[in-house]
């Protein structure tokens, strides 16, 4: 049996929220380990529109919301520069909306201290191209784009510097409790099947949706209602200034640029929790997002879409209403000792992927206080995360364009991306210029052991060619570093079928086309349709 | 222009009956946008998957329809067409795939990778030369799976000047670019460079990537190198393919066929059931013909498209078939129901237009329904017998 290792803190879940506060105990000087079931970044911030908020969007309905997103909003351009894209953003009146409607929402945004202005439709139609030309009012905000992967991947990086433990793949099976307080984790271990234990002064339950089922593991009822959300990546960046309706919230009202594409979403409809670890696209959900964002920008129309996607939000029942048709906004923060008469678990839930740093420090300023040492404070909204170091360090001269794609997602540490050989500058993804070099530094130094996690690392097949010419490449690449060629044409069958199932709600047209390809390429000149794999991806 | 017999579509559908019409004495051409999925097939061609009885496919099936009991034939006069255009296919061979999966084919060009042709060669030892810098060929994977059957592997890899010039822009190496510099003084360094690393072998394996500046580089690569060498295929675009397809184009012109290259047909003129002519979007002047063939492709190749809600025929507007029920399958490795969407066609293969036989107009290859090519391994055997079978009664 294992030595069990003691903590001052364990946080449950790899996502922004859980990345946030693991960086957050970690730079307070506590010892923290971070727990995630699969890699980080595999639920709702790995699915999300990638939108840096300005709040505007929820100035009219919900004003504390509004103002908690402009300060984060402000907070993440300086501390996770390399993250964000500073898009600006425009809220459009069309002719079918009520243009009265504008002049509401500037005051609200206004009152929340969001900058918004009304400028003439022609500046805005000048400023961005492919906007409606029917519009006939524009207003503009200072809405971003963020990439959660990189973000999320920022906060661990430094986590780890600052001493914390990370396990992935690690899922989260019982608690270790006494009468009335959590003592620690059982967890096993997806990779090797190893069950492993860990203790802690405190829990904490930072697991998106499925905090719901941690919690009752905990013992403790934390209503959650999933609520799916669906949303179209197209395979051009038609848009460079996101794209809002001058309205209240609807669906499919948001195009998002970021890096080489854009983004339309996003939908909102209860589901159940039996299917929120394989969400489908619906063509109904299709239908709405390409109608309202064909509204936005015409070109949407002609333009290939690359895939779809859906994340689940977790929308939290407010605590004084049990029937759970009241629902919490914002940030929730639970301390179940005085809640539930459980100690050393908290659940930090709610929120959105921009305000994951103040949910961060909600949870961590509880940790402390529980731990008894409350003087310690949060000073995340002014540190950088690596990559966004704002130290002045030898300019490098950047002479090809995969180092100027490695620096755009990895920030200063693009610096350590091997580039002396020939080799080591070869080109793994064509689409969007990762090199051998890249690839190798993400298995050497960010241990990533599959394909998925490449992807995740430095976006891999993410690209127009959808992995359909360079996962091969990469699988060669781990399979240097790993020998064992049986797994890694699971792992290659496994990506490939990750990537058709965004494919297929959208498969006509070029999608068709280039899948038709792919299934060539992999099931016959691989000969991997030979293979008999029924592999589902067990990674989301 | 006035043809006996315009083809609609350059790869191999289309190439093999142009070949076999110009052969005949009819005044033909080819009308290609220059794509084709011959540039994406690795050196082998499939007929049928073993495991597939040919009686069992269905009545719709090409292969049905050619009729069971003439397949052997006109197998025979594809190789024969093959062999007349210089390049020489051993048939019921067993390739290695790039990633070591183990595959029998109908065809397999000779110096090819083959488990029978390396052994034959008697050899125990093989050296596996990959190149530096080139990501699409893995000899760990090979080496893999030669090692199950039975063969001692070494893997090494090779450099040379002109490799390395192309490297330092890290996306040109591709095969087909590699293939493209390569100049005969490259071709003895090559030989030089991989004599160097075979001293202890029996036998080569190099990536197939000479052959796209001729058939005789492809041939002079083997000679030069003092120890047996077969070329395996590398992944994604290929140059054997590219090479085949360059040959196929050569043998059509040498017996007087017309390329008409790098346009596509956008329109057709019909009257009293049969097709007069087409226009293409690069030409002023309509292209007339007594026959017409329509081997355009399949989806990859823009013969057919895929819209929303239906799957149309986008050159003359022609009728299709599409199967019932939701057109894919969520495992991409398994049987694709939209492979067997396609041209509907009478069982001559004439095409159907508002439900009526068009005379002179005929589908071959991969446009036509019924087949699902990629599961049952038979996209080349229908593009070859399709179009021979057509050929034949012109």
């Amino acid at each position: 049996m294992n030595p069990i290792k003691h903590y001052d803190v364990i946080v449950i879940g790899g996502g922004a929220t859980g990345a946030g506060t693991a960086r957050d105990c970690a730079l307070r000087g506590l010892k923290v380990l971070l727990v995630e079931r699969h890699d980080f970044s595999s639920g709702a911030t790995g699915r999300n529109h990638g939108l840096l908020h300005s709040g505007a969007r929820y100035a009219v309905t919900d004003q504390e919301s509004a103002t908690e997103c402009i300060k984060e909003n402000m907070t993440l351009r300086r501390i996770a520069s390399h993250c964000v894209e500073e898009t600006g953003g425009l809220f459009i009146t069309l002719p079918e909306d009520d243009l009265a409607y504008q002049q509401t929402f500037i005051d609200a945004c206004r009152k929340a201290g969001i900058e918004a202005d009304a400028i003439d439709p022609g500046l805005a139609r000048r400023l961005e191209p492919s906007v409606n030309p029917s519009i006939i009012g524009a207003v503009k905000v200072p809405d971003g784009s963020i990439d959660p992967f990189r973000l999320t991947t920022a906060n661990v990086i430094d986590a780890q510097i600052h001493g914390a433990d990370i396990l992935t793949h690690h899922e989260v099976t019982d608690f270790i409790r006494s009468a009335d307080r959590i003592e620690g984790i059982v967890m096993t271990d997806s990779l090797t099947g190893q069950t492993l234990r860990a203790t802690a002064d405190v829990t904490v339950n930072a697991a998106g949706i499925w905090g719901h089922l941690i919690a009752q593991k905990a013992g403790v009822t934390v209503k959650m209602f999933p609520a799916k959300g669906a949303l179209l990546v197209f395979g051009h960046r038609v848009n460079n200034i996101v794209i809002n309706r001058c309205r209240k919230p609807a669906n499919a009202d948001i195009l998002v640029p970021g890096d080489t594409v854009c983004v339309i979403g996003t939908t909102s409809d209860r589901v159940d929790f039996d299917s929120i670890d394989n969400m489908e696209v619906t063509p109904g959900e299709v239908d709405i997002l390409l109608r309202e964002g064909i509204k936005l920008a015409p070109s949407l129309a002609t333009t290939r879409i690359l895939r779809a996607y859906a994340g689940v939000r977790p929308l939290v029942a407010s605590d004084n209403d049990p029937s759970g048709r009241s629902i919490s906004r914002g940030i929730v923060c639970l301390d179940h000792a005085s809640r539930d008469g459980l100690e050393g678990f908290i659940t930090i839930t709610g929120g959105k992927l921009m305000t994951y740093r103040l949910m961060a420090q909600w949870a961590t300023d509880m940790v402390c206080r529980k731990l008894g040492r409350p003087e310690i404070k949060c000073s995340t909204a002014s540190l950088p995360l690596p990559g966004s170091d704002l130290t002045p360090k030898a300019v490098k001269t950047l002479h090809t364009v995969a180092q100027k794609a490695a620096k755009g997602r990895h920030g200063n540490l693009a610096d350590n991306i091997p580039a002396a050989t020939d080799t080591d500058r070869s080109m793994v993804c064509e689409c969007e210029n990762v090199s051998a070099g890249e690839i190798n530094y993400a298995i050497d130094r960010l241990h990533i052991q599959s394909l998925e996690g490449l992807r995740r690392r430095t976006r891999l097949g993410m690209g127009t060619c959808q992995g359909q010419l360079c996962i091969c490449r990469a699988a060669a690449l781990l399979e240097a570093h790993n020998p064992c060629a049986q797994r890694h044409l699971d792992q290659i069958a496994s990506f490939v079928n990750e990537r058709w199932k965004g494919i297929r709600p959208v498969a006509w047209g070029d999608a068709l086309s280039e899948a038709q390809l792919t299934a060539w390429i992999y099931g016959h000149q691989l000969g991997l349709n030979q293979l008999k794999t029924t592999t589902e991806s067990n990674e989301i | 222009m006035k043809f006996d017999s315009v083809i609609i579509g350059g790869g191999l559908a289309g190439l093999t009956a142009g070949i076999s019409l110009a052969a005949k004495g009819h005044n033909t051409a080819i009308i290609a946008t220059g794509h084709s999925a011959l540039h994406f097939n690795p050196g082998s061609f499939g007929l049928l998957d073993s495991n597939i009885d040919i009686n069992s496919l269905a009545p719709g099936h090409p292969y049905s329809k050619i009729g069971a009991q003439n397949i052997t034939a006109l197998t025979d006069h594809a190789h024969a067409l093959l062999s007349d255009t210089g390049l020489n296919f051993l048939k019921d061979h067993s390739n290695i795939t790039p990633m070591g999966i183990v595959q029998t084919s109908w065809l397999t060009l000779d110096g090819m990778l083959t488990i029978e042709s390396l052994a034959a060669t008697g050899a125990k030892d093989l050296t596996i030369v990959g190149i530096d810098g080139f990501l699409d060929f893995y000899p760990r994977f090979i080496a893999s799976a030669l090692q199950k059957q039975g063969y001692n592997c070494i893997v090494s890899s090779i450099t040379t000047d002109t490799l390395g010039r192309l490297r330092s822009n890290p996306s040109e190496m591709r095969a087909a670019n590699i293939s493209r510099i390569i100049t005969a003084a490259d071709l003895d360094t090559l030989a030089r460079q991989i004599n160097a690393q075979a001293s202890n072998a029996d036998a080569i394996i190099f990536p197939a990537i000479i052959g796209l500046n001729g058939y005789d580089q492809f041939k002079q690569l083997r000679d030069k190198v003092s120890k047996p060498l077969f070329y395996a295929p590398t992944v994604g675009i290929s140059v054997t393919g590219m090479m085949i397809a360059s040959m196929l184009k050569g043998r059509f012109t040498s017996l007087g066929g017309h390329m008409l290259k790098g346009q596509s047909v956008i329109s057709g003129t019909f009257a009293n059931n049969r097709l007069s002519s087409v226009t293409t979007d690069k030409l002023d002047d309509t292209i007339k013909a007594d026959n017409f063939i329509l081997a355009a492709g399949s989806f990859f190749s823009h013969g057919l498209k895929a819209l929303p809600d239906r799957i149309v025929e986008p050159a003359l507007g022609l009728d299709t078939e599409t199967p019932d029920g939701p057109l894919c399958h969520k495992d991409l490795l398994s049987p694709q129901p939209f492979m067997k969407a396609g041209l509907a066609s009478d069982p001559s293969f004439r095409c159907l237009r508002a439900r009526s036989a068009v005379e002179n107009l005929y589908g071959a290859g991969a446009i036509l329904s019924s087949a699902d090519s990629l599961s049952e391994n038979s996209g080349a055997g229908i593009a070859m017998l399709t179009a021979l079978h057509i050929a034949n009664k012109l």
